[in-house]
């Protein structure tokens, strides 16, 4: 075996020193560039992998047991970053075992334990958990991701239920949920109160209460991939969308919390709502989008920001040609660049535009019962099953995009003017009233539990038309909005003010 | 034998966290949802917690129990109940005839189209030969829906609220039609309950003034006096330099 290159075993001794002396500010430095610096000059993906943990063992010492639990958690992650394909079962097995140990750690300990870690880390742990159970899941549904030998080692892993089933995933959420009393805290911390007064010594800790935070979005994240919407949004109803918020201080973690949130109202066919976090978070990628790149790519990671990105744009199409409402310019004409004509089709009503969009914009959703031994992948049938549920529902709202073609040319229009102009049949006006009343139920928002939606939040996102029908006519409003010509402007006369400053700068000899 | 509300009690202590996920639960939140169907209760949490325990253990799967929870759903609408019932039922379920029955008198439903909800009770209902036809039997549809206490009075009050949000007046014979044929009697009752005034003379019900509230509008740009207070600075500034 190569000798391991010195700085290597340098990095990890001076690692292993600041963890325990809990230098929360050197651990990050070394987390989020050292690692992966050494990554990058010793351990590229097709030369070789970082040390395994006898090697390390002898470098920090045996006893130094929670360190090489964090050192394994590092070493897993970066094994199924590197794997195509995916890692060995044994990989997941022993990952998963890690990852027990760790929380083991964590949550059996007598008195909270003495770690400190960056936000970052902490996030990554359960972010990752989260992933590897999915990654499970997947494999689990698809033969044709394993290798022959592994089959007899899956059996007896699924008998005996002892490596990513869904029961101890859950177990370990729900468990760091408790032990930090979060809920309870962020209610407190909502009401503007003293969270201490709801938390015992783990709850104080900021260990502890970063764990529980964190955990509230990765099960949110399971909640989703596991279907439920309903769970999901309740999960995190305590958590408060603001600038204070532990979620800012993780790009990837804003990211996360801002999609599947978006995405469970999308699924409650709440557009309007699913569609302002969209937009928040499509914002938020935009303004922090040179730091990100950088990072990323540095730790042959996987791009959690930039694919999220691009699923955030065929849900927020879907989401608008529902609900069609303004958004802000910049984000507006980033969607109609990127996806103009699949726009326009959607608005048209056509269910297979509504399709594609779905299934690139949705996550993976995964059935935690399934297990192929032999024949066909499986892994996509909950994805499919999603797809039709979401289907069904855009099937009865499919006549909405065109009744609004419709409405916007007119501001008064009979009825039967209108079920002509759309072919209705005799016999079937009833029928298309209904199309009428499901309409105006989408528009009115009723039914979406959004009571908190006040007069002022309509305001400042209007409705591109509204109605309502006296007798046998349709009254129609439209909102007209226009241009905004001093924004322009503005920004343009700024702009040559700097250019006057830089000329002035260079004609001075 | 206990009633409804004990049992939701009971079992809402015992589904609380990550109990909610024990599969022991699966008993009693059954006996729940029987109660809920005999005495017309609800709940949210209950229903959707059964749904969930049959998707982590496919082994106790039990058809008739799913059934009843998607018909209580669908006596919420508009509430999204039915659409998140439906997300947690896996595909190899769906080929059940009497499963695929429900989801797709949902379809009618959550479309608004009570005409077609009504023929069928009705039996005036005439399946078409096309293929996609959903309702080849359409008497099935209204043994099922009689079967569930106070069904057809949900989807009353249901189509209620979606008239009330898009109608300012309504012909009283498109109501009684919306409604399933109601009579004198039960229209007036509507009206007291959802604030409406008929108008016998004009032979309209009067729903609400959206009139007042439903108005075309320009939003015109507002140029803020702090927009251009930088420009402003700078200006003057340039001109004190020259």
């Amino acid at each position: 075996m190569d000798e391991l290159p010195t700085e290597v075993t340098n990095f990890l001794l001076y690692f292993a020193k600041v963890i325990d002396e809990e230098n929360v500010a050197e651990i990050h430095n070394l987390y989020e560039h050292g690692f992966p610096d050494l990554t990058e000059r010793f351990f590229r993906p097709t030369e070789r992998m970082w040390p395994d943990e006898t090697v390390v063992e002898n470098i920090v010492g045996s006893d130094n047991r929670l360190f090489i639990i964090l050192y394994k958690e590092l070493y897993y992650r970066q094994v199924y970053a590197r794997n195509q394909r995916g890692p060995s079962l044994n990989h997941r097995y022993e990952s998963f075992m890690n990852y027990q140990d760790l929380f083991s750690e964590i949550l059996g300990s007598k008195e909270p334990l003495a770690l400190t870690l960056p936000n970052i880390w902490l996030w990554d742990i359960v972010d990752e958990f989260v992933y590897q159970f999915q990654a499970f899941c997947l494999y689990k549904a698809n033969p044709g991701k394993r290798a022959v030998e592994e089959i007899d080692e899956l059996m007896h892993i699924e008998d005996n239920q002892n490596a990513w089933n869904v029961y101890p995933v859950l177990n370990i959420l729900y468990s760091l949920l408790s032990k930090s009393q979060i809920s309870q805290q962020l209610q407190m911390i909502r009401n503007r109160k003293n969270a201490d007064l709801v938390a015992d010594e783990f709850g104080q800790s900021p260990l502890y209460f970063k764990l529980g935070y964190f955990s509230l979005i990765g099960l949110l994240r399971t909640h989703v991939l596991l279907a439920d919407y309903h769970q999901a949004l309740k999960t995190v109803e305590s958590l408060e969308f603001d600038a204070k918020g532990l979620y800012n201080t993780v790009p990837s973690c804003f990211v996360t919390l801002h999609y599947f949130v978006g995405f469970s109202h999308m699924m409650m066919r709440n557009y309007g709502e699913a569609t302002r976090i969209f937009v928040n978070c499509l914002l938020f990628i935009q303004r922090t989008k040179s730091l990100q790149q950088t990072q990323q790519k540095k730790n042959f990671q996987y791009d959690v920001i930039g694919k999220t990105h691009d699923q955030l744009f065929h849900l927020l199409a879907i989401c608008l040609s529902l609900q069609p409402q303004r958004i802000d310019e910049s984000i507006q004409s980033q969607l109609i660049e990127k996806m103009g004509d699949r726009l326009s089709r959607m608005s048209n009503g056509e269910v297979d535009e509504y399709k594609n969009a779905f299934m690139l914009g949705c996550p993976k959703f995964l059935s935690p019962t399934t297990v192929v031994y032999e024949g066909g992948n499986q892994s996509k049938e909950p994805l499919l099953r999603q797809c039709q549920a979401f289907l069904d529902g855009i099937e009865s709202q499919r006549a909405v995009p065109i009744l609004r073609g419709y409405l916007k040319l007119y501001t008064s229009l009979p009825t039967q003017k209108l079920a002509s102009f759309m072919d209705v049949g005799e016999g079937e006006f009833d029928s298309f009233l209904g199309k009428l009343l499901s309409f105006k139920m989408l528009v009115s928002g009723l039914g979406k539990g959004s009571a908190d939606d006040d007069a002022e939040e309509m305001e400042s996102t209007p409705q591109d038309i509204d109605f309502y029908v006296d007798k046998d006519m349709i009254c129609i409003a439209d909102t007209k909005v226009s241009r905004r010509v001093c924004e322009h402007f503005v920004k343009h006369i700024h702009k040559l003010i700097e250019v006057q400053k830089m000329l002035k700068v260079e004609a001075k000899p | 034998m206990s009633n409804f509300e004990d049992l939701c009690e009971e079992i809402h202590e015992n589904i609380d966290g990550v109990n909610r996920y024990n599969p022991e639960n699966v008993t009693q939140l059954e006996e729940c949802v029987r109660a809920m169907c005999s005495e017309g209760k609800y709940d949210r949490d209950i229903s959707l917690t059964i749904l969930k325990l049959y998707q982590l253990n496919p082994d106790r799967w039990d058809e008739a129990v799913v059934r009843s929870i998607l018909m209580k759903t669908l006596m919420e609408l508009p509430a999204p109940d039915f659409a998140l019932a439906k997300s947690l039922i896996d595909a190899n379920r769906l080929n059940s005839a009497e499963l695929k029955r429900v989801l797709d008198l949902g379809a009618v439903l959550e479309s608004c189209n009570f005409a077609a909800f009504w023929k069928l009770m009705r039996g005036e209902y005439k399946p078409t030969n096309e293929p996609n036809e959903l309702f080849r039997q359409p008497a099935e549809v209204s043994k099922m829906v009689r079967s569930i206490n106070g069904f057809e009075e949900a989807i009353r009050v249901f189509a209620c609220k979606a008239i009330s949000v898009t109608y300012q007046r309504i012909e009283r014979s498109t109501l009684a039609r919306l409604l399933g044929g109601a009579t004198d009697k039960q229209l007036a009752d509507y009206a007291t309950h959802f604030g409406w005034e008929i108008q016998p003379n004009e032979g309209t019900i009067f729903i609400a003034n959206h009139e007042a509230n439903i108005k075309s509008r320009n939003i015109d740009e507002k140029l803020q006096f702090t927009n251009v207070l930088e420009i402003l600075k700078q200006i003057s500034s340039q001109n004190r330099d020259e």
